[in-house]
């Protein structure tokens, strides 16, 4: 049973009980416009929220949470900052606390010492991606990939430069006008009363007009399409870049990297674009082809579209594209085995809290607020129903390998491309 | 403010203990069959471990053989596998729903008992060795450093086969809603009469007091493994202090090393039965440093010894891990199978308990202190970093 509410704050709640241990989980998603905040302000803001607050001291949130049995880590997307929250069931209320401190209060428990210390862990992080065999290529061909659509080019991580810059107003500016209920979704599932939750967090997060200062919506939060909130959707650019690749590394090798925009979240295609690109990971897919070696692939999405991404292993780059297109152009994929393989992953998913927590997340990204209670019928259904012929084709309108951008990394400059 | 602490928190409640799931054992044949129910789901976890006596380091070289075999194995989209390599065998778990974990168990005996000959001497991928699972990469990064060329370590992987499929000690465990007939669960192996018989401890130099360097070109950053061995490794208070020592960033190396130092950006320490691995990875310009700080917070152990809320906070997160593993019935089943008997992981929990309580307010001995360090180290100009042999005495 999955339940769903938009509280008096604008909070939106989703929660999933599962009372096999005595465990919570909570994810708090706050989503933001990467628009209208600084390059590096969210992620910075990130690690500021494991500081501490007006109430809590430095370093206390992590200490309390361990001491109730309870654990917290944190994200940062190009427009989100996701929490993820364990705790023991008993001490459910610590994590309330915690959070409304971390929503309300957290500018006033924020010291330039803080601040100081997180830029140079976040120093730290940004030096390990860049410097790990081809640790930070996947960020900089998303920002690279979509130079016209100013959401997905966000810069997340942000540079050096940009945590140099950041100044407490703009942490305090940030938190102020983001991290407030009416921007959070909090997932929840475990050993939970749903009912006393709710309550409780209406104690925890009231409605107030000077903290909340906007028209809240209390019937539901996420009235607005992306088509109204004027965001258009993600188009492929055709970039063509180059890296060399070190000769003398058994960790790269020869690859090719091809990036395209990926269908809305929710759609059809999506979903016949998301089989597409798991099919094309399986061994079985890609054994057949001579020229590949081996394929990955990932892909990031939203209701505005997204992107995904094929990495290629090969010494024959265009061979390797000639036999993908092939591939592309009458995909093979046994929808009822995809069938099959949907209510596996579905039945995993709800044995643990964490894979209920990911099947939330993921119908958050493809079903409106008031569907979400739909979640697990529409994730056990979502191949289930017949794959036409006009699906697979407008589906395909996505994967022009033309229209996408590449990347090559090897010896020889293969399609004349860029410096990446 | 203290007054809103005082009204909103409610106290912490300590979290039980929680209840172990108790293990049916069936044996049949010399093989032991070990069945938690499961009460909740359809979901089957069943996990087949072959143990020998025989096993050395070179027994790594069998994973992308067989890794590979898995993968070929079954097409059944409604399972999924794990192979695991334990330092005594190699354990194959499988899961997902009901009759598609029978059928597609099957199909893994079918293609793991064929004869392993087909396969050697044509295209195994040696180089796979370091992408496997990070569990295993530090003995797969040893072996492949102590290793000479490829062709002999095929030519050990065929005997070693056959020694280890006459020298087997079977288990399975099984989590499934109903009880197993066992006949049915133990399919017969087939004997290979190819069988060449390896001595039973093989003459390796021993890595104690090495330090471990792989040069490479193109990672600018040290990844550093220092292992501290203690005088009682059974000690369940070896847990504790791992957990304290480093475990998540308000840990003393974490709250230390990051937080006020900024020296790294991820740094913990793992228990690993023998010893306790302390891992992080740095940037060159602050190895030097960060060595000398792990050692600092290694003996401030005798001088600050584990404060109540650090035991508390240790209890705390050691039991939010065995709910962890209770919740999730993979792990489940691999935790238990990994104790020595069924009791075995209740034991471990009430002892580890136990040396929370004991522990409270008194020091921990370090015996001996010894730093590898492995891992990819980059620049070749760059001088080779200090690594010496550093042991300490800490009482």
């Amino acid at each position: 049973m999955i339940y769903s509410y938009v509280l008096s704050s604008g909070l939106t709640l989703v929660v999933m009980p599962n009372y096999h241990i005595p465990m919570v989980i909570i994810d708090i998603v706050y989503d933001f416009d990467p628009r209208l905040v600084p390059d590096g302000v969210p992620h910075l803001t990130e690690h500021l929220l494991f500081e501490g607050t007006a109430n809590i001291p430095n370093g206390d949130v992590d200490r309390w949470l361990r001491l109730a049995g309870g654990s917290s880590t944190a994200s940062t997307t190009w427009d989100s900052i996701v929490l993820h929250n364990t705790i023991s069931a008993p001490n459910i209320e610590w994590l309330l606390y915690i959070e409304s401190e971390r929503s309300r209060y957290l500018c006033d428990g924020i010291v330039d010492e803080d601040i100081e210390n997180q830029r140079m862990v976040i120093a730290n992080e940004m030096f390990s991606a860049a410097l790990q065999p081809n640790g930070d290529v996947a960020d900089r061909l998303r920002k690279k990939s979509f130079t016209g659509h100013e959401i997905i080019s966000s810069e997340v991580m942000g540079q050096i430069y940009d945590l140099e810059t950041a100044t407490r107003n703009d942490i305090c500016s940030f938190a102020t006008q983001w991290l407030q209920p009416k921007q959070s979704t909090w997932i929840v599932t475990g050993d939970v009363d749903v009912d006393w939750l709710r309550q409780r967090l209406e104690v925890y997060f009231p409605s107030i007009e000077s903290v909340v200062d906007s028209h809240v919506n209390t019937t539901n939060r996420k009235p607005e399409t992306f088509q109204e909130r004027g965001i258009p959707i993600v188009q492929n650019e055709g970039h063509r870049w180059f890296k060399e690749s070190k000769q003398d590394s058994s960790m790269s090798a020869d690859r090719l990297t091809l990036v395209f925009a990926s269908p809305p979240a929710g759609t059809i295609e999506e979903s016949v674009a998301d089989a597409m690109l798991l099919s094309l990971t399986q061994s079985q897919t890609w054994e057949h082809f001579s020229s590949i070696d081996h394929i990955q692939g990932w892909s990031e999405n939203r209701s505005y579209g997204g992107w995904m991404a094929l990495s290629i292993r090969t010494s024959h780059p265009k061979k390797a594209m000639e036999e993908l297109q092939v591939w592309l152009e009458t995909p093979q994929i046994d929808w009822p085995h995809w069938d099959d393989r949907q209510q596996y992953l579905v039945a995993q998913y709800l044995e643990t809290n964490n894979g209920r927590i990911a099947l939330l997340n993921g119908c958050l990204q493809s079903l409106e607020t008031s569907e979400i209670t739909d979640c697990v019928t529409w994730q056990r259904q979502r191949y289930s129903g017949e794959i036409t012929k006009e699906d697979i084709d407008s589906t395909r309108d996505f994967w022009d390998i033309e229209e996408a951008s590449w990347l090559w990394m090897g010896q020889e400059n293969w399609f004349d491309g860029e410096r990446f | 403010m203290f007054l809103l602490l005082s009204t909103v928190l409610p106290n912490v409640v300590p979290l039980r203990t929680p209840v172990i799931p108790s293990v049916d054992v069936v044996e049949v044949n010399g093989t032991e069959v070990w069945w938690i129910e499961n009460t909740r789901s359809k979901w089957i976890v069943v996990e087949d471990c072959w143990r020998s006596d025989l096993l050395d380091d070179r027994w790594w070289s069998l994973e992308p053989l067989i890794r590979a075999r898995l993968s070929a194995a079954s097409d059944n989209l409604m399972v999924s596998s794990d192979l695991e390599w334990l330092a005594t065998g190699l354990c194959v778990r499988i899961e997902g729903m009901s009759l598609s974990v029978m059928e597609a168990r099957t199909a893994y005996w079918d293609l793991l008992w064929q004869p392993l000959e087909s396969s050697l001497g044509t295209t195994i991928e040696i180089q796979d060795f370091r992408t496997v699972k990070s569990v295993t990469l530090k003995s797969l990064h040893e072996d492949w450093l102590y290793s000479s060329d490829d062709e002999t370590r095929l030519w050990i992987q065929k005997r070693i086969w056959h020694n280890f499929m006459l020298q087997q000690k079977h288990r399975v465990v099984l989590y499934a809603p109903h009880k197993p007939d066992v006949n049915e669960w133990i399919p017969k192996a087939e004997e290979s009469g190819a069988v060449q018989w390896l001595p039973k401890h093989q003459s390796k130099e021993p890595l104690q007091g090495k330090c471990l360097i792989q040069n490479t070109s193109t990672v600018p950053q040290i990844a550093v493994t220092i292992q501290v061995y203690f005088e009682d490794v059974s000690s369940p208070q070896l847990r504790i202090l791992n957990s304290i020592l480093g475990d998540g960033v308000r840990s003393r190396l974490g709250q230390r090393l990051r937080e006020e130092l900024g020296l790294v950006y991820t740094i913990g320490s793992q228990f690993r039965g023998g010893f306790i691995e302390v891992s992080y990875t740095v940037a060159p310009s602050n190895f030097s440093e960060s060595l000398l700080e792990v050692e600092t917070v290694l003996h401030d152990f005798s001088k600050v010894p584990p404060t109540t809320a650090e035991l508390e906070m240790a209890r705390s997160m050691f039991l939010l891990r065995q709910y962890g593993i209770l919740e999730d019935s993979s792990t489940l089943v691999r935790m238990v199978g990994r104790f020595s008997s069924p009791m075995g992981w209740s034991r471990y929990i009430q002892s580890t308990l136990k040396a929370v309580e004991q522990l409270n307010g008194t020091s921990i001995s370090i015996s001996r202190m010894e730093k590898r360090i492995t891992g990819p180290v980059l620049m070749h100009q760059l001088a080779p970093p200090d690594c010496t042999v550093h042991s300490i005495q800490v009482r």
